[in-house]
């Protein structure tokens, strides 16, 4: 019986191969389609996601729960260790906190000295996350909100404490944030104490990498590094992380935001710095109407100079 | 082929599209979001190559194409190459069904572990050649490893689980007409 089943492939075995080279023409295609346009086969790829990943995340919800709950379980055994542990911290923490709150009621104070608002346009969209890329090439998430949202390419997503990534494809009810541990991400941040201007690139590892710093020297391990907000990209001031140096002696950032658990992400409204359109009235023909003709001006000054120390003399 | 039953084998269509949508799904969970560490095996190519090698007549190509166009899509990477990539090794592996079907398991497990170093050198030199954006060649290889490890369970799986077997080899009498 095994037998007589290879003779009824012969039949076949040229349509078929016609069939496998069409095939293998269609996806190389695509391939090559998606090299050379490649904003449009994204869109198809988004499209794909938004069709899918909403219909299934009543099979994902209880898989992903259950494997969480196992998470969780297995850190009851150290219990004990972690108890201690946080009693530690505890205590550190009830010191900080003292030290938060006073500087809360100064920076209020001093605030209210200066009339400092706020800026209010800064308002967010809470998404919680479906799925990752699902490849350890990639380090993404998806979000549960997208266009119909309100959601636009290129917001800034953080969770409550620090920056997570950047919105890089949206979907109708679907957003992908790209984390700032993607090979291709890369976002400007200043490093605070001593305000240089670097680029944080990611490159697959937990702790992205510095880039394109002036001086090394001004750095140290534990300099806060905040969103610089140049490229009128992100909101500035965003926190990102902490310096941190890597064995081999290469500065790196150590990420603020818990990447082990992204479960909701906060994607921040901004469009950006207000561009500048005109001069302002300093230069220009506005400028130029108000002052007299250049010969007379001279002159003019001169008099007023003049005049001016006359006056200043009488008095 | 006209004697195996067309149920039997739509049976078997639908249950590795569901393993392949089972596989893909679960890399998709949002379990794993830190970066770094040892790489997670490709279950979904090992799903395919262990197919491949045991019944190769209960697995159409356009079905393999386009599960794994989907995945592409699925899982970020460039769209369709991988794809191609699966196909052509499949198809190697259809040409060469009458030796593999004598193979003792670990020489099986040799050849699947250079198909699937072929492959990834294959993906890591096309999309050097069109200058796409990719991890190094180190980290992809070191998945090679790690895959090869999920193959021999997958096969545990498909053999005892579900009952995909590789038919027996021919010998003997049958053997010189078969291999004509």
């Amino acid at each position: 019986m095994a037998y007589s089943m290879e003779k009824g492939t012969e039949h076949f075995r040229p349509v078929r191969r016609l069939l496998v080279l069409l095939c293998l023409a269609c996806l190389f295609g695509v391939f090559l389609v998606w090299r050379i346009d490649s904003p449009r086969v994204e869109r198809l790829r988004s499209d794909v996601m938004d069709a899918v990943i909403p219909h299934v995340t009543w099979a994902m919800a209880p898989v992903t729960g259950l494997a969480k709950m196992a998470e969780d379980f297995h850190s009851y055994a150290r219990l004990f260790e972690q108890n201690q542990e946080l009693r530690r911290e505890l205590q550190q923490m009830q010191a900080w906190k003292e030290a938060a709150l006073q500087l809360e009621q100064k920076n209020a104070r001093l605030l209210d000295l200066n009339n400092v608002k706020l800026d209010p346009k800064l308002t967010f969209v809470t998404g919680s996350v479906l799925a990752d890329s699902g490849s350890p090439f990639r380090q993404s998430v998806l979000l549960n909100v997208g266009a119909r949202d309100g959601i636009r390419d290129g917001w800034a997503a953080m969770d409550g404490i620090g920056l997570v990534g950047r919105i890089s494809g949206v979907g109708d009810s679907t957003a992908r944030v790209m984390l700032l541990t993607d090979p291709a991400s890369a976002i400007p941040v200043t490093i605070q104490p001593s305000g240089q201007q670097v680029l944080l690139s990611g490159d697959n590892s937990a702790l992205p990498r510095i880039e394109f710093l002036e001086t090394p020297d001004l750095v140290r391990p534990g300099d806060r590094v905040v969103s610089s907000g140049d490229g009128g990209i992100f909101p500035a001031g965003i926190l990102v992380g902490q310096v941190a140096k890597s064995p081999e002696g290469r500065l790196r950032v150590r990420l603020a935001a818990d990447y082990g658990r992204l479960e909701f992400l906060r994607v921040l409204r901004y469009d950006g710095p207000e561009p500048i359109a005109d001069t302002g009235g300093l230069v220009g023909e506005s400028a130029a109407a108000l002052l007299p003709p250049a010969p007379q001006a001279q002159t003019d000054a001169q008099g007023t100079g003049d005049a001016s120390a006359g006056s200043s003399g009488n008095d | 082929m006209t004697d195996l039953r067309l149920s039997t084998r739509l049976a078997h269509w639908a249950l590795f599209a569901g393993l392949a949508a089972l596989v893909v799904l679960i890399k998709l969970l949002p379990l794993e979001q830190a970066a770094g560490g040892i790489p997670t095996p490709d279950l979904l190519l090992c799903l395919v190559l262990a197919w491949v090698v045991r019944r190769p007549d209960l697995l159409p190509v356009l079905l393999i194409a386009a599960l794994f166009f989907l995945a592409d899509m699925m899982l970020m990477r460039p769209p369709g190459l991988w794809a191609g990539l699966v196909v052509l090794a499949t198809e190697w592996l259809r040409r060469r069904q009458r030796p593999l079907r004598a193979m003792p398991f670990p020489v099986e497990c040799a050849m699947v572990g250079g198909v699937m170093t072929g492959l990834v050198l294959a993906h890591w030199g096309a999309q050097s050649l069109f200058f796409v954006q990719q991890p190094t060649l180190g980290q992809q290889l070191l998945r090679v490893p790690v895959t090869l490890a999920a193959y021999p369970p997958v096969v545990g799986l498909l053999h005892y689980g579900l009952g995909v077997r590789k038919r027996p080899a021919i010998e003997g009498f049958g053997a010189g007409v078969a291999r004509s």
